[in-house]
C-alpha cells in the first residue's frame, strides 16, 4: 500500500521542483518517428527547400542538413542552438542529413526556453508545456499584442525571473500553428486580425 | 595587407565613435562606458570617408544611459532600440525610460500616415510578388533537389563538349549552339521540374558572346523581344552580376567558367510558356539543371524565363537580373567546391536573397525594390529582421538596405558605359562573401568585418541618411549614380525620392517614427530596430533602454 503512495508523492515532487525541465523539453513531435543518438550545434537557415533548410553545425564544424517531422518547426529556429536526436539519413545538398526524432532548444537567444502551447485563460496569457502546469505569462503592452496572436500556436519563451506559476516573456517566436493560423511573421497590412475575420494565409500555391 | 589597414581604419573608427557624443561622455565619465569598451570591435566599412562628425550619434548597450540636452527647447533626437541578434525570435520585450526634461503626453503618435498597403493600391502587383515569392520557394527547393545529387561526372566523365564542336561560339551559325558535341539549332529542353509537358523543342533564335536565346517552338516571340533580352543580358546583366559577384574558372589552369555547367561557353535563356504552367512566373534558376544524376536534368546552365512575361521587359530583365545572383551563388560556393573535391555551401536564405535584390538594383532594375521598401519595409520595420527565417518581402527589403549599406560602405562600384564595372571595394566584398566555408552572418564577418559593430553604423545611416543633418559618408547612403548604360540612376536611399518599378517617383520618408514623450514598453524582432522621436523637452534629458536581451542596443543620434 505504501509503494503507490510513495510513487505518487515522487511524481509529484518531481513536478514540483522540475517544471522548467518538464516545458523546456520541447518540441518533440506527436509521434516521433526516429530516435537517435542526440548531437548539438547552431542552426542556421540555408537557401533551399520551400521556406529554406535546416542545417545544424555541430562543435566540431560539421554541418548537417536536418529532416522529418519537427523540420518545419526547426525552419523557425535560425541561429538557436539545439540538441537534436536523431538518426543520419541518406545525402542532401550533398551533406549528411539527420532525421530528427525529437530535438530541444539548448539556447533561444540567452536563455533556456520554456516551450509549449499559448492559450488564454480568462484574460491571462499562459503557456501550457507537454508535461507539468501551465505557466502564467506576463507581458508587455506590445509583446502582449504579438502572443496573442499566436493563441493556440506551440511557442517558445524566455522569461525573466522564471517563477512556478508566473513570469514575463522577455523574448518568444512561436514554432507551428494551428492551419487557421496566419504563417507569416506579421500580418498583412491589409488584412484584419486572427479571429476577427479572413486571415491572411501563406501557402505553398500563393 | 590591404585588409590589414582597412581593420586598423575600421578600429581607429570605432576609437572615434566612442567619443563622438559629448554629453554622453560628461555624463559617464570620459567615455569608459562608451561605445568603443562595450560593442564589438572591428566592424565598419573600408572607405575612406574620414571621421564621423561629433555629437551626433551615440551607440549604447541597453542597461546605460545617455544624457541629451534640449538647451534651446527646439532639439530633436531618435532613440532607436535595436537588437543584432542573429538567433530568431519574433520578439524582444525592452522598455525606455525618458527622465528629466519637463513633462508632456505619454501618448505615442505616428509621426506620418503609413502608405496604402501594396495589396489596397495595386493589386495585381502585390499578386505578382505573390507569386514570385512561391517561384522562388520551388526554385530553392531544386536547388535542395540538385545538390542531393551528383553535381560532378563521374572520374573520366568530365563536361567537355567534344568532337563535333567545343563551344557554342566554335558553332559557325548564328542559331546554332554546341549540344552533346554537335552544333544544333534546337534543343531538347526538360521542363518536367516544372511542367506536365515533359520536354519542350527550343529553337536557337540568336546567340551572343555570354548568352543565348532559345525560344519554345510553341511560343511567338517576335525576333525584336529575343534581340532585347539577349543585348540587356549581354550588356549589363551578365557583366555587372559577374562583376560584382564573380565567376571564377571552374578549376585552377582551366578554361571553363563556374556558372558554365555544359561548357559551350554560354548562358541559356530558356524562353516558354511552360515556365509558367504550374505556378505563376516571370523566370528562375532551376538548380536540379546543374545535378550530374537528377533524371530531369538538363547539365546545362539555364535561366527560365516565361513566354508570356515577355510584354513586359522590364520585369523579364529584373527577374534574370535575380537570378543569375542565384545562379552564380549556386555555381561558385556549391557546385565549384564540390567540383575540386571541397566541401561547398548553400547560402543562408537572407544573404542570397538579399544579394539578389543588391543585383536588381545593381543592375538599373531596383524599381522593385524601391516598392519593397516604401510599401512594406518601412510601415513596420520593427516587425521584420535583416538576419532572417521567414521569406517575406519586408525582410527581404531590410536584409537588401543592409547589405547595400555595406557595399557602398566597401567603396561601391563605378558603372562603366560598355557595361562593365570598375571596383571601388564594392564588388571584391561581395566576392569574399562566396568563401564556402562561410554562411550567413560568419561571411559578413570573414568578409566585412564584425556584422554588430556594421550593424550599429548600419543603423546611424537607417536614422541620418537623406535628412541634412551631415553628409558623413558613414552615416548616409551614397547619391545616386547615373547609369551610363541604360540612362537611368543606381542607387538607395532611406529618405528621398526614387523611381518604383511602375516608373513612378516614390518619396521615401525612413521607417516610421513614433513620438517618445515618456516610459515606454515595447518590441522588435530580433536583427531589428524601431525608431522614437524624442522631442519638446527643456534641459537636461536622460534616455535609458533597458532589456534582458544580450546584442540589444540603442542609438540616441541628434537631428537638430
Amino acid at each position: 500500500m505504501k509503494t503507490p503512495a510513495l510513487l505518487v508523492t515522487a511524481a509529484l515532487l518531481t513536478l514540483a521542483l522540475c517544471p522548467a525541465e518538464a516545458s523546456a523539453k520541447p518540441g518533440a513531435p506527436a509521434t516521433p518517428a526516429v530516435e537517435g543518438e542526440p548531437k548539438e550545434g547552431r542552426l542556421l537557415v540555408v537557401r533551399g527547400q520551400d521556406g529554406g533548410e535546416p542545417q545544424l553545425t555541430d562543435r566540431k564544424g560539421d554541418r548537417f542538413l536536418l529532416t522529418g517531422a519537427a523540420r518545419g518547426e526547426l525552419l523557425r529556429l535560425d541561429g538557436h542552438r539545439v540538441k537534436v536526436w536523431a538518426k543520419p539519413g541518406p545525402k542532401k545538398l550533398m551533406t549528411p542529413t539527420l532525421e530528427v526524432g525529437r530535438y530541444e532548444i539548448m539556447n533561444a537567444g540567452y536563455g533556456l526556453p520554456r516551450v509549449g502551447q499559448l492559450r488564454l485563460e480568462g484574460d491571462r496569457l499562459s503557456l501550457a508545456p507537454a508535461k507539468g502546469d501551465p505557466l502564467n505569462l506576463k507581458a508587455g503592452r506590445s509583446m502582449s499584442r504579438k502572443l496573442r496572436k499566436r493563441l493556440g500556436c506551440k511557442v517558445w519563451v524566455v522569461t525573466r525571473k522564471p517563477g512556478k506559476t508566473a513570469a514575463r516573456v522577455r523574448r518568444f517566436g512561436w514554432l507551428s500553428c494551428p492551419p487557421d493560423k496566419p504563417k507569416k511573421t506579421r500580418q498583412d497590412p491589409g488584412a484584419e486580425a486572427p479571429g476577427t475575420g479572413k486571415t491572411v494565409k501563406q501557402t505553398k500555391g500563393e | 595587407m590591404r585588409n590589414f589597414w582597412t581593420n586598423m581604419h575600421i578600429a581607429g573608427a570605432a576609437v572615434v565613435l566612442a567619443l563622438t557624443f559629448g554629453g554622453c561622455d560628461e555624463l559617464l565619465g570620459g567615455g569608459t562606458d562608451g561605445f568603443g569598451s562595450n560593442l564589438d570591435g572591428g566592424g565598419g566599412g573600408g572607405a575612406d570617408k574620414g571621421a564621423p562628425p561629433t555629437g551626433i550619434v551615440t551607440t549604447k548597450t541597453a542597461g546605460q544611459t545617455v544624457e541629451v540636452d534640449f538647451a534651446t527647447g527646439s532639439e530633436r533626437f531618435l532613440v532607436v532600440p535595436y537588437s543584432v541578434s542573429s538567433t530568431a525570435a519574433d520578439a524582444i520585450d525592452f522598455d525606455i525610460t525618458v527622465t528629466g526634461g519637463g513633462t508632456g503626453t505619454t501618448s505615442h503618435k505616428l509621426r506620418w500616415r503609413p502608405p496604402v498597403p501594396l495589396k489596397v493600391r495595386n493589386p495585381k502587383l502585390w499578386l505578382r510578388w505573390q507569386q514570385r515569392l512561391a517561384v522562388e520557394r520551388w526554385t530553392r527547393q531544386q536547388a535542395v533537389i540538385a545538390a542531393g545529387t551528383r553535381l560532378v561526372p563521374l572520374p573520366g566523365g568530365m563536361n567537355q563538349p567534344l568532337a563535333g564542336c567545343t563551344t557554342s561560339a566554335s558553332c559557325a551559325k548564328a542559331d546554332q549552339v554546341c549540344h552533346n558535341k554537335t552544333c544544333v539549332s534546337s534543343v531538347t529542353v526538360n521542363v518536367a521540374e516544372f511542367s506536365s509537358v515533359g520536354t519542350i523543342n527550343a529553337k536557337v533564335r540568336k546567340k551572343g558572346k555570354m548568352a543565348a536565346v532559345l525560344v519554345d517552338a510553341s511560343d511567338t516571340v517576335s525576333a525584336s523581344t529575343v534581340s532585347a533580352i539577349l543585348d540587356k543580358f549581354e550588356k549589363v546583366i551578365y557583366p555587372r552580376d559577374v562583376g560584382l559577384f564573380g565567376n571564377p574558372k571552374l578549376s585552377s589552369g582551366g578554361a571553363t567558367l563556374s556558372t558554365d555547367r555544359n561548357a559551350d561557353g554560354l548562358v541559356w535563356i530558356v524562353i516558354s510558356k511552360q515556365v509558367s504552367a504550374k505556378k505563376p512566373a516571370v523566370g528562375f534558376f532551376n538548380a536540379v539543371d546543374f545535378s550530374e544524376t537528377k533524371k530531369n536534368s538538363n547539365k546545362a546552365d539555364i535561366l527560365y524565363v516565361d513566354a508570356k512575361s515577355t510584354s513586359k521587359l522590364t520585369d523579364v530583365h529584373t527577374i534574370l537580373a535575380h537570378e543569375f545572383q542565384h545562379l552564380l551563388n549556386f555555381a561558385v560556393k556549391k557546385y565549384r567546391p564540390e567540383k575540386n573535391g571541397q566541401t561547398g555551401s548553400l547560402e543562408a536564405l537572407w544573404l542570397d536573397e538579399g544579394l539578389s535584390h543588391l543585383a536588381e538594383g545593381a543592375c538599373g532594375f531596383g524599381g522593385e525594390n524601391v516598392t519593397l521598401l516604401n510599401q512594406e519595409l518601412f510601415t513596420a520595420m520593427e516587425d521584420y529582421s535583416v538576419f532572417f527565417k521567414d521569406d517575406e518581402k519586408g525582410n527581404r527589403a531590410m536584409a537588401l538596405l543592409y547589405l547595400w549599406y555595406l557595399f557602398e560602405q566597401k567603396g561601391g562600384v563605378k558603372y562603366n558605359s560598355d557595361g562593365s564595372i570598375s571596383d571601388s571595394g564594392g564588388a571584391a566584398f561581395l566576392k569574399a562573401l562566396r568563401d564556402p566555408g562561410k554562411q550567413g552572418t560568419a561571411a559578413i564577418d570573414a568578409a566585412y568585418g564584425n556584422h554588430k559593430s556594421a550593424f550599429d553604423a548600419w543603423i546611424a545611416a537607417m536614422a541620418l541618411d537623406g535628412r541634412g543633418v551631415t553628409s558623413f559618408a558613414g552615416y548616409n547612403y551614397g547619391p545616386a549614380k547615373s547609369d551610363p548604360v541604360q540612362g537611368g540612376t543606381i542607387g538607395l536611399r532611406v529618405r528621398g525620392t526614387l523611381k518604383d518599378n511602375t516608373g513612378a517617383s516614390v518619396t521615401l520618408k525612413g521607417p516610421l517614427e513614433e513620438d517618445l514623450t515618456g516610459a515606454t514598453n515595447d518590441s522588435v524582432a530580433n536583427a531589428s530596430a524601431r525608431f522614437y522621436l524624442l522631442k519638446g523637452k527643456s534641459g537636461k534629458v536622460k534616455v535609458k533602454v533597458t532589456t534582458a536581451e544580450k546584442d540589444f542596443r540603442y542609438a540616441v543620434v541628434k537631428l537638430k
